[in-house]
């Protein structure tokens, strides 16, 4: 599903017109962007959480070069889909 | 502790954000909650611009051992919603802990400086007081300025080279100037710093010499026990006296030294062996195979006690 589909979908489902949809859209991702980044845990009831993860800075070994190298630590966004999701994607399995 | 937002509170605030009535900000929330697992189930794929990706990934069934029975069990399969996030949300999430990343790397980097720093003011202290060494000597005498001029790399380049150099500019120089009554000390101290230097190498000296000190024990001791030897082995009066003494009554006072009077039989007695016969008698265990050819003993190893051995 594309940026567009998933605009149409939603504003049909929201009772939105496209215009609405996609600015609201636009709203409420930045709205959770900035939650996660302020070290909040975003949680959308039957959907899922969202929330912030640290990597730490790690360090590999190139064997070709025989190298050690730092890999800097990084900040991502993680996803954690709730049970009721589960079961919605999994119909039939307990 | 990160705060948790629920679905309500996200709802009133995207109402206020978006500038839309709380009813239906809240109903775009559940809205946006049934696309996305529409979208998901029906095409694997939902892609949101500023937030990212939701794809359904379908996990195949696998077996597994049971730890505890060690039976064999089949997982079966599901289907998961996986989110990898936004590039630009990565970007700006890491470059926005990259700040407090820094600062506390900024004074980690800059503690190295200082540490750095230290040991380039420490080598001109130790420079200074050279020139301080010096400067009496110039008011003293001008025309010696050019020698420890020549002098002070000397003291600084063979520093790990031979202590003894350093010994010798010091003594001449330290010895003109300290009129101020410190000669002894930086003596002792340097004494004390090459002491600390060798330290290793004193270690190792001084267990070489130990080693070799034991050797010497050794060996002089080994001298000892041989020479005592050698005094019974030669075949004097006191050897047959203490050994064969009781053995030989015939021959106990008088040893054979002469043919004529060494004893032609000899009984054997416990600790005895056809050598040492041999050695008694002729000096030399090179007899012992004459004696046994003489003998003919089947086993020159094995001859029971007592038995008479006729000697050639």
């Amino acid at each position: 599903m594309t940026q567009k589909q998933f605009i149409n979908a939603l504003a049909k489902n929201a009772g939105m017109t496209t215009t609405e949809a996609s600015d609201t859209m636009d709203a409420f991702a930045a709205l959770i962007t900035d939650c996660i980044l302020d070290d909040q845990t975003v949680m959308l009831q039957g959907f899922g959480s969202f929330e912030k993860k640290t990597k730490a800075e790690r360090k590999m070994y190139n064997p070709s070069t025989k190298d050690y190298r730092t890999i800097p630590g990084s900040t991502t966004i993680a996803f954690k889909p709730s049970t009721l999701l589960k079961d919605k994607l999994n119909p039939g399995q307990q | 502790m990160s705060t948790k937002i629920t679905t309500q509170a996200l709802s009133d605030m995207l109402a206020e954000k978006a500038g839309i009535n709380k009813r239906t900000a809240d109903a775009f929330v559940k809205a946006f909650v049934q696309t996305v697992i529409d979208g998901g189930i029906s095409d694997g794929v939902v892609k949101i611009k500023g937030l990212g990706t939701f794809k359904t990934v379908k996990v195949a069934d696998r077996e597994s051992t049971n730890v505890n029975t060690g039976e064999r069990f089949l997982i079966a399969g599901y289907t998961k919603l996986s989110f990898t996030p936004d590039v630009d949300i990565q970007s700006s999430a890491t470059t926005e802990t990259a700040p407090t990343e820094s600062e506390t790397s900024a004074p980690a980097i800059e503690t190295p400086a200082p540490v750095a720093e230290t040991p380039k003011v420490e080598a001109p202290k130790v420079e200074t007081p050279a020139p301080v060494v010096e400067t009496p000597k110039v008011e003293e005498t001008k025309a010696e300025t050019p020698a420890p001029v020549v002098e002070t790399p000397k003291v600084e380049a063979p520093k790990v080279e031979t202590p003894a150099p350093v010994f010798d500019t010091d003594a001449t120089k330290t010895y003109e100037k300290p009129d101020d009554g410190k000669p002894a000390p930086s003596a002792l101290s340097q004494l004390y710093d090459i002491v600390k230097k060798y330290k290793k190498w004193l270690w190792l000296f001084a267990v070489i010499a130990l080693a070799v000190i034991m050797l010497v024990i050794l060996l002089s001791k080994n001298k000892n026990h041989e020479e005592p030897q050698q005094q019974t082995n030669p075949f004097t009066e006191t050897v047959p006296a203490t050994q064969s003494g009781p053995r030989i009554e015939p021959s106990a006072e008088e040893p054979a030294t002469d043919e004529n009077k060494r004893p032609r039989i000899h009984i054997l007695q416990k600790g005895e062996t056809l050598t040492t016969i041999s050695v008694l008698y002729y000096h030399t265990p090179d007899s012992m195979g004459a004696i046994w050819k003489l003998n003919k003993f089947p086993d020159p190893n094995n001859i029971p006690l007592g038995t008479e051995i006729q000697l050639p």
